[in-house]
């Protein structure tokens, strides 16, 4: 009894250590748009121009829940909302989406985060840098 | 790997155990004890130690209706619990998570902690008692007791040559929930105890009748001993394992979900967490003659959670895997001096095994020394005891690169630190006739845990970014301890005063500022203090009735004047019992019970979090025994008020704590 329940035990100590892979689990994609119009690569630019970026996303295995922009000035660790969005729906498999914004009217870098969240809260992100001149 | 599967492996060895003992009964009893009257737990008492020490019993976590061990602890004056539904852990005087330690089967309890939604997940199956240590007690234990120790005390051994079943059944109203634990001991040559229990429940409902969603809970558990006892030489091996299952709310859009779902739903569709936690400790004491004692504890511990938040994927698993040894040699210099010496170790791993990061993988290792004396001194009805002790630790925490392998952009960046500190205890209890004085000063540190060192990322279920800081320095505190008490025929006065001074004290501080479109937050360190009072008084005559009224009182805040997180409300409790006479010899230990909480409301609020009215709880029970079974009734809520404390999480999302929850316990000794 003793010996039968110790074993047991070692095999449940086993199955934790061996049991526990890593749980693959695949991202969803993000792509710049590239057409005319659209700004899809870092870029030197002049003050207080506008910018067109646009993204297109697919799910993986995730519903797609909401999509972020926002900038960070000047190297900072912060960053300042541009736009926020709920994905809807009838979007959240696959999302398709412009936002215009335009740089500050003084020199500096920009850079720009592309954020899609998941509705377990996993983020996958894009950025794009601005040397405003 | 599949939690289904981790259940049915656990229900399958439960079922296993339980049928191979049921067979050993019938095949090796000789003697079986049938007890006419159910057994008394032993209830220690704590006169010869500077500290302020309480226990618990198991009989009276059953006859307070507790679901959890953190339910049955706050019952205690000075202690509280913060929840998120049916998840819990203990405060201690105002501190919790890692600032208090919990103490299993001799180890430190290592579970990640390190998150407020992280509860203890420890229910009373196969626990005799609960020892609560009120202050620092890093001297004993090293990094982490800096507000009290909780002492889990497993099941005491049988007398020799006995063997002991017993069936556990409960049911609770709230909940629908149900619970079942048979327990094995036999003493032959060596001593074999075995403890199995399954409890299932469903979501809670407030005052209002209203469902709080997603609050379910599970609870699997196998207990075993294999304990070695000769003349100079005891061996004590314990096997503890557990699967804990729980709901929580991800979202607010998770508290209109359940609306369709059966109320009695016991299914972990939408957002939960599971804990598989595995722990084997051997406790060694040699006599080596006598005046000297060397005691050897050593054990391992995996630690396995998970969560799931919206979709069928597990979005962190995170594998905590802990060694620790202590050793240590007691000296008994002469009738009135013993001095104990020791060395300590651990060696601890964690690794990620999903997408989403919180900490990183890291190797954590911790050495140290200590040294301690005690002094008792007797003459006439005078009784005095002194403490004190030194105790240094070194602690080396080695993070590694630990890239999201969904967000690949967001990396944590590793860092190897080592981390010292030096702590003592000085403290003295007093015995002089029917008064008891204890005075009591200790420091005890902490080192940052991973998320406090290390984080950066997105708090699950939040829109909150978590920063940690790994140049954080040693948080320290020095407590001051003096508490009394005095009795005089059935009447006791009691009270006790602290004064937790906090450097460097680690917070998480709301910037204000965003990352990515989500709240920024960042763990930052300041100087803080904790200080209060707990003061009661009791009549009690164990034949007929006893009464009690207590009251705590806390003031927790930093140096800037702004009041700490999760501070709990002051409160009052009032507790009586009635035993009532035995009217025949088949029914004995009967007795009503009646109980008030007045928890005062709580206004002393950190940046973001809201206050809390106050609240009057009604409490009520009873009890029989009917020759080997034991009956116990109780109920909390018995108003059926609607309320939430502060220390509720839910709260954020305008929930409410338990309504009522009537929980009838049976117990079966055979």
């Amino acid at each position: 009894m003793i010996r039968l329940t110790r074993n047991i035990f070692m095999v449940l100590f086993l199955i934790i250590c061996i049991g526990c892979e890593d749980e693959e689990e695949s991202a969803a994609t993000i792509e710049f748009k590239t057409g005319i119009g659209y700004t899809s690569q870092d870029a030197t630019i002049s003050k207080g121009s506008s910018i067109t970026v646009g993204i297109i996303v697919d799910k993986a295995e995730n519903n797609l829940k909401t999509y972020n922009v926002s900038v960070s000035y000047d190297g900072a660790a912060t960053t300042t909302t541009v736009e926020n969005f709920n994905i809807s729906a009838d979007q959240n498999n696959h999302y398709d989406k412009d936002v215009n914004f335009t740089v500050r009217n003084q020199t500096g870098a920009e850079k720009y985060y592309f954020t899609i969240v998941d509705v377990d809260g996993n983020i996958v992100q894009k950025n794009l840098t601005f040397t405003v001149q | 790997m599949s939690e289904k599967l981790i259940k049915s492996y656990l229900i399958t060895i439960i079922a296993i155990t339980w049928t191979l003992d049921m067979n050993a009964q019938q095949d090796s009893i000789r003697t079986i004890i049938l007890n006419s009257v159910y057994v008394t737990e032993k209830k220690p008492t704590f006169n010869t130690t500077s500290r302020e020490v309480i226990a618990l019993t198991n009989t009276e976590m059953k006859e307070k209706g507790a679901q959890t061990v953190s339910e049955a602890l706050s019952t205690i004056p000075g202690v509280s619990q913060i929840t998120t539904g049916a998840i819990s852990k203990p405060v201690i005087r105002g501190l919790y998570g890692d600032r208090i330690q919990i103490n299993v089967a001799g180890l430190k309890l290592e579970d990640q902690q390190w998150e407020d939604e992280h509860g203890l997940g420890l229910s009373d199956v196969g626990v005799e008692r609960i020892e609560l240590i009120k202050g620092p007690a890093s001297l004993m234990f090293g990094s982490g007791a800096m507000g009290g120790v909780v002492n889990i005390v497993g099941e005491d051994l049988p007398e020799a040559g006995t063997t002991k079943q017993n069936l556990n059944f409960k049911l609770f109203s709230n909940t629908y929930g149900a619970g079942i634990d048979y327990g094995f001991k036999k003493s032959g040559e060596n001593i074999f105890l075995l403890r199995t229990g399954i409890e299932s429940h469903a979501d809670y409902s407030d005052g209002a009748g209203n469902r709080v969603p997603n609050t379910r809970f599970a609870l699997y558990n196998v207990n075993l001993g294999y304990i070695v006892q000769r003349e100079h030489f005891k061996s004590e091996n314990r096997l503890l394992a557990s699967f804990n299952e729980f709901g929580f709310i991800a979202d607010s859009a998770d508290l209109h979900e359940d609306v369709n779902e059966p109320r009695l739903s016991r299914e972990f569709e939408e957002a939960h967490h599971t804990v598989l936690f595995l722990l084997f400790s051997s406790r060694n004491s040699i006599h080596l003659n006598e005046t000297t004692e060397i005691d050897v504890t050593m054990g391992i511990q995996n630690n396995l959670r998970q969560e799931q938040e919206r979709s069928d994927e597990v979005d962190l698993s995170l594998l905590l895997n802990t060694f620790s040894l202590n050793t240590s040699i007691r000296k008994q210099l002469n009738h009135n001096w013993t001095m104990t010496n020791g060395i300590a170790g651990m060696f601890q791993t964690n690794k990620n095994f999903a997408s989403r990061i919180i900490v990183p993988d890291a190797s954590i290792a911790e050495g140290s020394v200590f040294s301690y004396i005690n002094r008792r001194q007797q003459s006439g009805r005078f009784n005095g005891n002194f403490e004190a002790g030194l105790r240094y630790d070194h602690r080396q925490v080695n993070t590694n690169q630990t890239g999201s392998q969904i967000s690949p952009a967001i990396e944590l960046t590793p860092f190897n630190r080592g981390f010292n500190n030096l702590n003592g205890s000085l403290g003295e209890s007093l015995n002089f006739k029917n008064l008891l004085l204890k005075f009591n000063l200790s420091s005890g540190f902490r080192t940052g845990n991973l998320a406090e060192l290390s984080a950066n990322g997105l708090h699950e279920g939040t829109p909150n970014w978590y920063i940690g800081n790994p140049n954080m320095k040693v948080e320290q505190c020095l407590n001051a301890d003096i508490s009394a008490s005095w009795q005089y025929k059935w009447l006791t006065l009691r009270g006790s005063a602290f004064r937790n001074r906090f450097h460097n004290f680690i917070y998480l501080r709301p910037t204000g500022d965003e990352l990515f479109g989500f709240n920024l937050f960042r763990y930052e360190q300041t100087n803080a203090a904790l200080q209060g009072f707990e003061a009661g008084a009791s009549v009690e005559n164990n034949k007929y009735f006893s009464f009690s009224l207590d009251y705590a009182y806390l003031d927790a805040r930093r140096d800037d004047g702004s009041w700490l997180p999760f501070s709990p409300a002051n409160r009052f409790l009032f507790d009586s019992k009635y035993f009532l006479p035995a009217r025949s010899s088949k029914y004995q230990n009967a007795f009503i019970s009646f109980g008030v909480n007045y928890v005062q409301k709580q206004d002393h609020t950190d940046a973001n979090e809201i206050p809390a009215p106050g609240y009057w709880l009604i409490n009520a029970g009873a009890g029989v025994s009917f020759k080997s079974v034991r009956i116990l009734l109780s109920c909390r809520n018995l108003a059926d008020q609607k309320y939430y404390d502060f220390l509720s999480r839910l709260k954020y999302y305008g929930l409410n704590d338990m309504g009522r929850n009537i929980v009838l316990n049976v117990g079966w000794q055979f």
